[in-house]
């Protein structure tokens, strides 16, 4: 270290805006040869400490006491708190009202990151990518089989490779087991992925693995004991040797790595093969490189071959489509949020506006001692920035519980824990939000207050005149309350509309379960066996009336087919689902024409009537075939109802035959006598019971299916019924607040008029009238605003037209309720005015 | 001429000065009462005490060139003048004078 180190910049520069300008020069340089003096002889880091004290302690008015100008501030801070232990309750009104909103928008900014995922966190992760095959058949997949990716290895020459799949198993730990989400990955993996492990080392042998980061500090409190463990996965136990770093975030982020030989060998869930290319390949090229030995798979796969940046599959898997309605879904709620932040503003304008009008005495006092306008501004406006400060606080608050809540709110699989976190950009929306709000909310009433060139002349008590702006606030106030609750009213009316839209099923007295038979612990035989074995147990209980497999599950899933009626005749897309026969009779399909399918059928569907319109306007397609890929020919048995199965529209879905064993990953659909009132626990118990190592999930009943297929809508509607709720409470407060005040100004006023002969009753209605006609105006402006805003959103609701008189009317019933409420309460008051006493009081 | 009263702070930088032999930087000053007297003061408070006195006639100061600094930038050295010295001996003697025959109370003496 020479002399010549210097401070750091932003301290020098903070240092510098302390100093007053006589002395700045010559003590900024004075520090800055004690900085490098020290660092010479004690080292750069001692040498920061100590300047950052200097800095400190510049910018603190009691220990910089004699420093001309500091105590300014530090006399602002203190009164301003002062003041606020004199009126707790007007200043937790003020950071209420303000909060609700900068904790909303930062809410929503955290679950709008949750839900398009974190950030992928692979090193490098530009360089690593997906290989994914076109199926015409399937769509796209990005998994193969074990052939296929060792078919690849030949082809695959310059690139590194390393394969993974995600699968479920049972994971016992310290006597407990849970299932979990676990990674099957190959030796490759690891050094594909550029890891290196938090602690510990890489498996280096099947029986050992790689714990996650976050399971690790979240479950097992970060303790490196947990090196050496034994662990059983799939009953099997594994030796743990390391944990992965807490910035390693692959997608599908899973709860430990197991290294095996031959991954697709082992899952039953398909391998996905990554690539990228070795250090030494030029960069530039990687795409071009990639894409001309993809080529030659191509020749050997028999299909179109692509490879996708790793960073387009998030953490939740969304597709581009989903992305693109999440970020809508989040702009329109940082928008609601928003408009809730600014009631918020107008809302404590209007309560920081009546405190500076008492507060004239006191301001006129000061401004007579020799205070300056923009002295006092300053001392208005520095606390409004403690009020910001305390906002902030509060902010956060609010926001981690909206967190806490929302996930409660929501319709979730039975038994998913979500936890979003508030992450750091939340928390800086929130403080710069509150700030700025904090400081808006003082900057109206501050103008106002000043403004009155009086000031210097009024007598102490007068009040200032500011019952224009506060009825406009007020106004403002309302106007936003009812954008927020035409809006949660009209999400609200979409779901009603959409519930009541012929579904094509029955979805009263249903439980659905969803089966996951691992390939460890079950082959083929053994899948049949469990599968009729839970068909036959579940239908022996008497209030089960019938009982189906079906994969996907229905409703939130299905595989998308083309099907042809002719060989000349174009595609048709269409939803597939594979039954078994009861299926029909499970899910209270209607049968409309020719008939269902029967166990041990092959190759049969039975179509909904909007898909044999669509295969055949002109006749019936009862008995005709089908072609649903290549080589695959169906012969249709029957037509169902129209239904929408879930969406906005009728559905062109086939059901397809399915037998037990076909396939390992099914759910079980069964229907219960309505009036049966025990719970889906008991019936997974019973399914549980058929072989415990079966891994069962309680999915709900087909209404949950439907609600979680509209999980988007209602939580937007969920959350804009929440905001709307906290809108209608700060409109409220500023209603009461604008009229408390202007019959607290005026009593002597309305003491004087009942003296006169005026009747407490004229008196009150006078002032609820007033009130209700500021009210009125910001229903009207809310009301041509959310007709506006209704049109913005049309694409996220169904069946509400921008002008649907059920919501608008809803709206204003709602806001005339508390409006009338919120302007009685304080217009009672005058009820007890005694005029003797207030005329002859001073 | 009539030697002013020093205020605490000033009697404690004045002392700073003369523990230092009378010539010093202000951040000399500054650590000499920080190590000797165990108080936390800030650097610029210290100048600006230093100023004061200089104005007052009890402190001089001389700038001599530094060895390093931006542009070779002069340092200002803060020197005790007799002035100073008197102010302070007078201020220690006004202080005995109060201190003598004081009998602090059983509670105070142990606080």
């Amino acid at each position: 270290m020479s002399r010549g180190a210097r401070p750091p910049r932003l301290a020098a520069w903070l240092l510098r805006r302390a100093l007053p300008a006589a002395h700045r020069e010559d003590l900024a340089h004075e520090l800055e040869v004690r900085f490098g003096e020290l660092a010479e002889r004690e080292g750069e880091g001692p040498a920061r400490r100590w300047y950052g004290r200097q800095v400190a302690a510049a910018w603190r008015p009691d220990v910089y006491f004699a420093w001309p100008g500091s105590a300014g501030w530090g006399a602002d801070l203190r009164h301003g708190l002062r003041r606020w232990r004199r009126q707790p309750a007007h200043v937790a009104a003020c950071v209420l009202v303000l909060a609700l909103g900068a904790g909303g928008a930062a809410a929503v900014q955290a679950i709008f990151a949750w839900l398009t995922g974190s950030p992928v966190r692979v090193p490098a992760v530009e360089e690593v990518h997906t290989v994914i095959a076109a199926d015409s058949a399937a769509g796209e997949v990005s998994s193969f089989g074990r052939a296929e990716t060792y078919a690849f290895a030949e082809a695959l020459g310059e690139l590194e490779s390393g394969r993974q799949a995600i699968t479920a198993a049972t994971v016992r730990r310290a006597g407990v087991t849970t299932h979990e989400r676990i990674g099957l990955v190959d030796e490759d993996w690891f050094r594909l992925m550029r890891i290196r492990p938090a602690v510990g080392r890489l498996p280096a042998s099947p029986d050992e693995v790689l714990l996650a980061n976050a399971y690790w500090r979240g479950q097992l409190g970060g303790d490196v004991a947990v090196i050496g463990e034994t662990i059983h996965v799939d009953r099997e136990p594994y030796v743990v040797v390391g944990v992965a770093p807490a910035d390693f975030q692959p997608p599908a982020l899973p709860l430990l790595w197991r290294r095996v030989p031959d991954v697709a060998a082992a899952s039953d869930a398909r391998a996905t093969l990554l690539v990228r290319l070795t250090d030494e390949a030029a960069r530039l090229r990687a795409r071009t490189r990639i894409q001309a030995v993809l080529e030659t798979i191509d020749g050997q796969a028999g299909r179109a071959v692509r490879r996708a940046d790793l960073r387009g599959v998030g953490v939740s898997g969304a597709s581009e489509g989903e992305r693109s309605s999440i970020a809508r879904a989040g702009q329109l709620l940082m928008g609601l949020a928003l408009l809730l932040l600014l009631g918020g503003i107008a809302n404590a304008a209007n309560l920081i506006g009546g405190d500076a009008a008492r507060r004239h005495g006191e301001l006129s006092v000061r401004a007579a001692l020799g205070a300056s306008r923009g002295r006092l501004t300053r001392q208005l406006l520095n606390e409004g920035a403690l009020l910001g400060i305390a906002t902030t606080a509060a902010s956060v608050g609010v926001a981690r519980l909206l967190l806490w809540g929302v996930p409660r709110w929501l319709p979730l699989q039975p038994g998913t824990r979500l936890d979003i976190e508030l992450p750091t950009g939340a928390i800086l929306v929130a403080t710069g939000l509150s700030i700025t709000a904090a400081l808006l909310a003082s900057a109206v009433p501050v103008r106002a207050a000043l403004r009155d060139t009086s000031l210097l002349r009024s007598r102490s008590g007068a009040p200032v005149r500011t019952g224009r702006s506060r009825d406009a606030l007020a106004a403002m106030q309302v106007a936003q309350a009812v954008v927020l609750i035409a809006l949660a009213a009209g999400f609200a009316r979409s779901m009603t509309l959409l519930r009541a839209l012929p579904s094509g099923y029955a979805p009263d007295g249903t439980a659905v379960f969803q089966l996951t038979a691992p390939t460890t612990l079950f082959d083929t035989t053994r899948v049949r066996e469990i599968q009729e074995r839970i068909l036959a147990a579940v239908g022996e209980r008497p209030e089960i009336r019938s009982a189906s497999l079906i994969t996907p599950v229905p409703i939130i899933g299905w595989t998308p087919r083309e099907v042809r009626i002719g060989p000349a005749s174009a595609a048709i897309p269409a939803s597939e689902l594979r039954t078994s026969a009861n299926f029909f009779a499970a899910a209270g399909v209607r049968i409309v024409r020719g008939e269902a399918f029967r166990d041990g059928d092959r190759d049969v569907v039975v179509v909904t009537e909007t898909l044999a319109r669509s295969l055949h306007p002109d006749g019936d397609v009862v008995g005709r075939t089908i072609e649903a890929g290549e080589g695959v020919v169906l012969r249709i048995a029957g037509v169902t109802e129209v239904g929408t199965w879930g969406g906005s529209e009728p559905a062109a879905m086939m059901f397809r035959a399915l037998r037990p064993g076909e396939s390992r990953s099914v759910a079980v659909l069964v229907r219960h006598d309505v009036d049966w009132r025990g719970g889906s626990a008991d019936l997974a118990a019973t399914v549980r019971s058929v072989d415990p190592e079966l891994t069962v999930t309680v999915l709900g009943s087909l209404h949950d299916l439907h609600d979680r297929a509209h999980l988007l809508t209602r939580g937007i509607g969920a959350l804009a019924a929440l905001f709307a709720t906290l809108a209608l409470l700060v409109s409220a407060i500023g209603l009461h607040a604008n009229l408390a005040h202007r019959v607290a100004t005026r009593t002597r006023e309305i003491g004087i008029r009942i003296a006169l002969g005026a009747s407490h009753a004229g008196a009150v209605g006078e002032f609820t009238r007033s009130g209700m006609r500021v009210a009125l105006v910001g229903l009207v402006a809310g009301l041509l605003i959310a007709a506006a805003a209704t049109r913005l959103i049309q694409a996220m609701i169904f069946g509400v037209r921008p002008l649907d008189p059920v919501v608008l009317g809803s709206t204003a019933g709602i806001l005339g309720i508390v409006a009338l409420a919120a302007t009685l309460l304080p217009a009672r008051r005058i009820a007890a005015i005694d005029p003797a006493r207030t005329v002859t009081a001073e | 001429m009539t030697l002013p009263n020093l205020g605490e702070f000033e009697h404690l930088v004045l002392l700073a000065l003369a523990r230092r032999g009378g010539e010093a930087f202000g951040v000399d000053v500054g650590e000499e009462i920080r190590a000797t007297a165990g108080r936390e003061v800030a650097v610029p408070a210290v100048y600006v005490t230093l100023t004061r006195l200089e104005a007052k006639g009890l402190v001089g100061s001389r700038l001599e060139a530094g060895e390093t600094g931006r542009g070779g930038r002069a340092r200002k050295r803060f020197v005790l003048l007799s002035e100073g010295v008197a102010a302070l001996e007078r201020s220690r003697d006004t202080l005995s004078r109060m201190w003598s025959g004081v009998r602090l109370r059983p509670e105070e003496a142990r606080s």
